[in-house]
């Protein structure tokens, strides 16, 4: 492709690739887009066919004057609609940015107006990552990336070129830059992805090194909130059917202290509100009183939940919890929590030991939870009644006027119970056994929809088991309540952490035993007809946990991940800056201990070592000062040739290369002529290659002659043959002369 | 008639005198356009004074014969003022020099005092006589022939005056054959009397204006100055090239280009004309031997210098 072409067209894909990612940012008016869509297909055209369209095109093209007008127009337009229309900065900033680049793509003359051009879509690069944190943010900027190297050295080359053309006058009119030497090779571009991939390695390292003040900075669009239903302070019956099927991602959870396959054989509870008070139709919580807790050092807000004891087993579960950003300010963990750990100013508990925020967040936060589940006392596994305390009789007993039917009941369920944990086994077993999951379940229309599940329709989902449960088990005297919260079954083994949906929301049952606390027990049986994995659960689940990556790498990345990077690099440092002191030492002790040795055997008797190793320093120093000098005193006179004649210098260097390998070497002091003849006596196969490749060589190294394309391709094509015939032929024996 | 037909046109009318010498006649011819003097050293017999008149006769201009000898004065040769009786007045009789080709033939055997009569003729292209200047004619070219100095009756030319041509050229045998070419020819004529002249004067003007506009590359000045160089600190020489030598070198190579028909310098220009018109500037040792001005010696050093230095790439 000729150079000009390349260049031309490179830089509008340039201002595309920042044009594109500014689209995806932001909602742009549709009449923006189709002007900005217009413009570039102009300008495309225009570098493909650019007489046809200079032709046609000649009574459309705007004069200057209009397109100022233009401009001035579009600066009124900014400040309209900054102040009347949008009404915010950088919506209005980014459609005023547009139609400059609009006016700019439209009048591509000058180099001027290309460096505009690149001003512009960096501007819209800029301004797309100021307003996103999403994840295809990256391989735009990577596009950009690229096409930004290759503009940057097109441009270049083009300069250069002008410069030399502008330069010498004389040159006759065969060496238009069109016939010229300037064409792009396939390398080109390798080299430039190459040089890109470079730079974007160096960006990484410059991203994860250099400090940073914040995340999000402009985002205000991502502030949308995923509404949930089931953790608000009063749960109507029946609520959370309908958002059983709603896919939305609302957290991902990690258990970095599990490892391997044991994280998928269960599925993890994340608890989420605690009620205690069922009037018949809806649950609320009577225990609204939530207090503060106490930050303990680095973030980390623990609890000793009201009515548990301190657990003397073992270590607690950890999890960390990406949450999106949700209308309720509940933090969610595994059963019981008893910490958590975050940036967060302050952290309440209720005295059903669930954790609020004080107000929701508005933005994707990212904790660490640490919970204690209880095991069940060994002694109250078996007893056959137990002694409460008075907090929870007088709240975690209650039942609404409770259909005598369910009474009678829960009494023959439990009927057979020796104990009070067998009863509760007995109750949630008839449950699971006698009642069908569904969740074609009219809601909210039923006044007794817990009659109805349990006695009339039988069937029912999470919520009617748990709450069946419950009501059962206070009947019969066991205090219990209802837990909302999420069941998380989607395990992504592509990045190793649950995915939590919508639809994963489910309600249990908390059971209160004196000593051992509330246990956590669900009656709701597995809901049938799971989706089996398939390509696409495939699919979502890499690109999820690539966009979990996404999040954590880049949009979340903290100081303090920045200060384990750093931390861990400068450990590694010192590791390897530890192991080299160690083998210089011992290299240098060799050294030292081989140089006495040396200079003892050489001194003769009666003359002090010191002096010899003094005269040997000073030998080297003047041997080390003597290079240096010569080295520096060669002329370096290269620069003063032009691309052309670095072209054939490059290939003629090639070529004696080549020769070289043959076993004829080209003195310093020989002609190109003189090397021909040499070549001739004693490598007759190569000297036809030779002699075109000199002749070219001779005509334009020494006489400035053009270089055109096909010469260029010829001589490249004759080196490659000499260096196959090189590698074939074994030379001819040396000539006696 | 382009500039390559004419030079060729000039070198095979020589050729059909001097056999088997094309590299001579090339260099004669390359001598001519770059506006330099010749000087021919051989031993007697060889074909000097037959080349300086090929050449004299195959161009369409004035040609003066001068033969040196012991007896010669200046004004034998630059022209004498002679008393006019009817004008009452010194008037200005020109001598052998204004000619476009004057011939000294055994230049070696007058004294210095007449060889440096023709200093300012060869270096200025005028003469001076009586507080008068008289310039020469264009194209001017001395072409002087002599024998090697260790021969019988010869005065050695003095630096500055050897310095003034832009070359030396030794002859040489021919090759057998080629002496029998030589030996079969009709001998009862001068070989070049009937040569026909192929060029005029214009033509010659013409070629040497040709030869300015050859183009010498940046990288081969300095591989011109690096051989000049080389031979004011190499330690076999007492004396190196003046900057009239470098200058000539460079005239040189351009007419040399020119003569292969080409608009720009090679560096095969350079090195093989180095030994030709740097040999007889230089000033070999003492040390070197008895033989410290001969032709050979000289030309060996100048070849062995030219080895040291690089070529550019």
């Amino acid at each position: 492709m000729p150079l000009d072409q390349a260049f031309r067209l490179s830089s509008i894909l340039l201002a595309a690739a920042g044009f594109a990612s500014l689209t995806l940012a932001i909602a742009l008016p549709p009449w923006l887009l189709v002007v900005a869509g217009g413009a570039f297909t102009m300008a495309l055209l225009r570098v493909r066919h650019p007489a046809a369209i200079s032709d046609t095109m000649h009574h459309f093209r705007l004069s200057a004057l209009t397109w100022n007008i233009f401009l001035l127009l579009a600066f009124a337009g900014f400040w309209i609609d900054l102040l009347l229309v949008s009404q915010e900065v950088l919506p209005a900033g980014i459609h005023f940015l547009v139609l400059l680049l609009v006016n700019k793509l439209s009048n591509l003359d000058l180099r001027r107006d290309f460096l505009h051009l690149y001003a512009i879509s960096l501007i819209a690069l800029l301004a797309s990552a100021a307003l996103t944190t999403q994840i295809w943010y990256a391989p735009f900027f990577f596009i950009y990336l690229i096409i930004g190297v290759w503009t940057l050295l097109l441009h270049h080359l083009v300069q250069e070129q002008e410069e030399q053309v502008g330069l010498s006058d004389h040159v006759p009119p065969a060496t238009t830059p069109g016939t010229c030497f300037p064409r792009l090779t396939i390398r080109f571009f390798w080299t430039t992805n190459v040089m890109a991939a470079v730079a974007f390695g160096f960006t990484l390292l410059f991203f994860f090194s250099i400090p940073r003040v914040g995340v999000g900075f402009f985002q205000h669009d991502q502030g949308e909130s995923l509404r949930t239903t089931g953790f608000s302070e009063q749960v109507d019956l029946g609520v959370i059917g309908p958002v059983k099927q709603d896919p939305s991602i609302v957290m991902r959870v990690e258990l970095p202290d599990r490892v391997g396959h044991e994280l998928r054989q269960e599925p993890l509870y994340l608890r989420g509100v605690a009620y205690n008070r069922y009037d018949g139709k809806s649950w609320s919580n009577s225990l609204p009183q939530r207090r503060m807790l106490t930050e303990v050092p680095e973030g980390t807000f623990s609890l000793r939940t009201p009515g548990t004891k301190p657990q003397a087993t073992a270590r607690p579960l950890r999890q960390d919890i990406l949450l999106e950003p949700l209308d309720t300010a509940v933090l969610f963990g595994a059963p019981l929590l008893t910490s958590v750990k975050g940036n967060f100013l302050s952290v309440q508990s209720d005295l059903t030991g669930s954790f609020h925020l004080p107000y929701p967040l508005h933005t994707r936060i990212q904790y660490t939870a640490y919970s204690s589940s209880p095991g069940l006392n060994t002694t109250e596994k078996t007893a056959s009644a137990l002694l409460y305390p008075d907090f929870i009789l007088r709240h975690y007993l209650h039942t609404p006027d409770v259909n005598p039917q369910i009474v009678d009941l829960a009494r023959q369920i439990t009927q057979p119970a020796t104990s009070v944990m067998q009863a509760v086994s007995l109750v949630h077993t008839h449950l699971l056994t006698s009642y069908r999951y569904s969740l074609d379940v009219p809601s909210l229309q039923s006044s007794h929809p817990l009659d109805d599940f349990l006695l009339t329709r039988k069937t029912g989902y999470c919520e009617h088991y748990a709450t069946a449960m419950v009501v059962l088990l206070r009947t019969v005297g066991i205090p219990a309540r209802l837990v909302t919260g999420f069941l998380a079954t989607e395990w992504n083994e592509f990045g190793g952490y649950y995915t939590v949906r919508q639809r994963d929301a489910h309600a249990w049952v908390e059971v209160y035993f004196p000593q051992s606390g509330w246990l956590t027990i669900d009656p709701t049986p597995p809901a049938p007809g799971a989706v089996g994995p398939t390509w696409w659960h495939a699919a979502t689940s890499a690109m999820d946990s690539m966009r979990l990556k996404w999040d954590r790498l880049f949009v979340h990345y903290s100081a303090h991940d920045q200060f384990t990077v750093v931390q861990g690099i400068r450990e590694g440092g010192e590791a390897v800056r530890a192991g080299l002191y160690e083998t210089m030492s011992a290299l240098s002790a060799q050294a030292l201990a081989i140089i006495d040795r040396l200079v003892t055997n050489l001194t003769p008797a009666g003359i002090p070592h010191h002096a010899v190793m003094l005269l040997l320093l000073i030998i080297a120093a003047y041997a080390g000062i003597t290079l240096l000098r010569r080295h520096k005193s060669t002329p370096s006179r290269q620069n003063t040739c032009s691309a052309q004649q670095q072209t054939v210098i490059a290939l003629y260097t090639d070529m004696v290369h080549s020769c070289a390998r043959q076993g004829i070497v080209k003195p310093a002091s020989n002609t190109p002529q003189e090397f021909l003849h040499e070549i001739r006596e004693r490598w007759s196969e190569a000297w036809p290659i030779v002699e075109s490749v000199t002749q070219l060589y001779a005509r334009v190294r020494f006489g400035e002659a053009p270089l055109t394309a096909e010469e260029v391709t010829t001589a490249e094509h004759d080196v490659r043959r000499l260096r196959v015939l090189s590698r074939s032929v074994r030379a001819a024996p040396r000539s006696s002369h | 008639m382009n500039s390559s037909q004419s030079i060729k046109l000039l070198q095979d009318n020589i050729a059909q005198v001097i056999k088997g010498k094309s590299r001579v006649i090339e260099l004669a011819v390359v001598c001519l356009l770059a506006r330099g003097h010749l000087l021919i050293e051989d031993v007697p017999g060889v074909g000097k004074t037959t080349l300086a008149h090929s050449l004299a006769r195959s161009l369409d201009c004035s040609f003066k014969r001068i033969q040196f000898t012991s007896d010669l004065l200046p004004s034998d040769i630059v022209g004498i003022s002679v008393f006019n009786r009817q004008k009452q007045s010194f008037e200005f009789i020109p001598g052998p020099l204004f000619a476009h080709i004057v011939l000294a033939d055994e230049i070696n055997r007058t004294t210095p005092k007449t060889q440096s009569s023709l200093l300012e003729a060869m270096s200025e292209a005028q003469i001076s006589v009586d507080n008068q200047t008289y310039p020469l004619h264009q194209p001017f070219m001395v072409i002087a022939t002599q024998n090697p100095a260790e021969y019988h009756g010869t005065f050695p030319l003095p630096e500055s005056q050897l310095d003034r041509f832009l070359m030396r050229l030794r002859i040489g045998y021919p090759t057998p054959d080629e002496e029998r070419k030589v030996l079969e020819r009709p001998q009862s004529l001068h070989p070049a009397s009937d040569l026909q002249p192929v060029l005029t004067a214009q033509h010659i003007l013409d070629l040497q204006a040709l030869v300015e506009k050859v183009r010498i590359d940046d990288s081969l000045m300095d591989y011109l100055l690096a051989i000049v160089q080389a031979t004011r600190q190499a330690d076999v020489l007492s004396l190196g090239v003046s900057t009239r030598g470098a200058l000539a070198l460079t005239k040189a190579a351009k007419a040399l280009a020119l003569v292969r028909d080409r608009t720009y310098c090679l560096p095969e220009d350079i090195k093989e004309l180095a030994p030709a018109v740097l040999s007889h500037r230089v000033m070999p040792n003492r040390a070197q031997g008895a033989r410290a001005r001969s032709v050979e010696q000289a030309e060996g050093i100048i070849h062995d210098l030219l080895e040291s230095v690089p070529v550019p790439v």
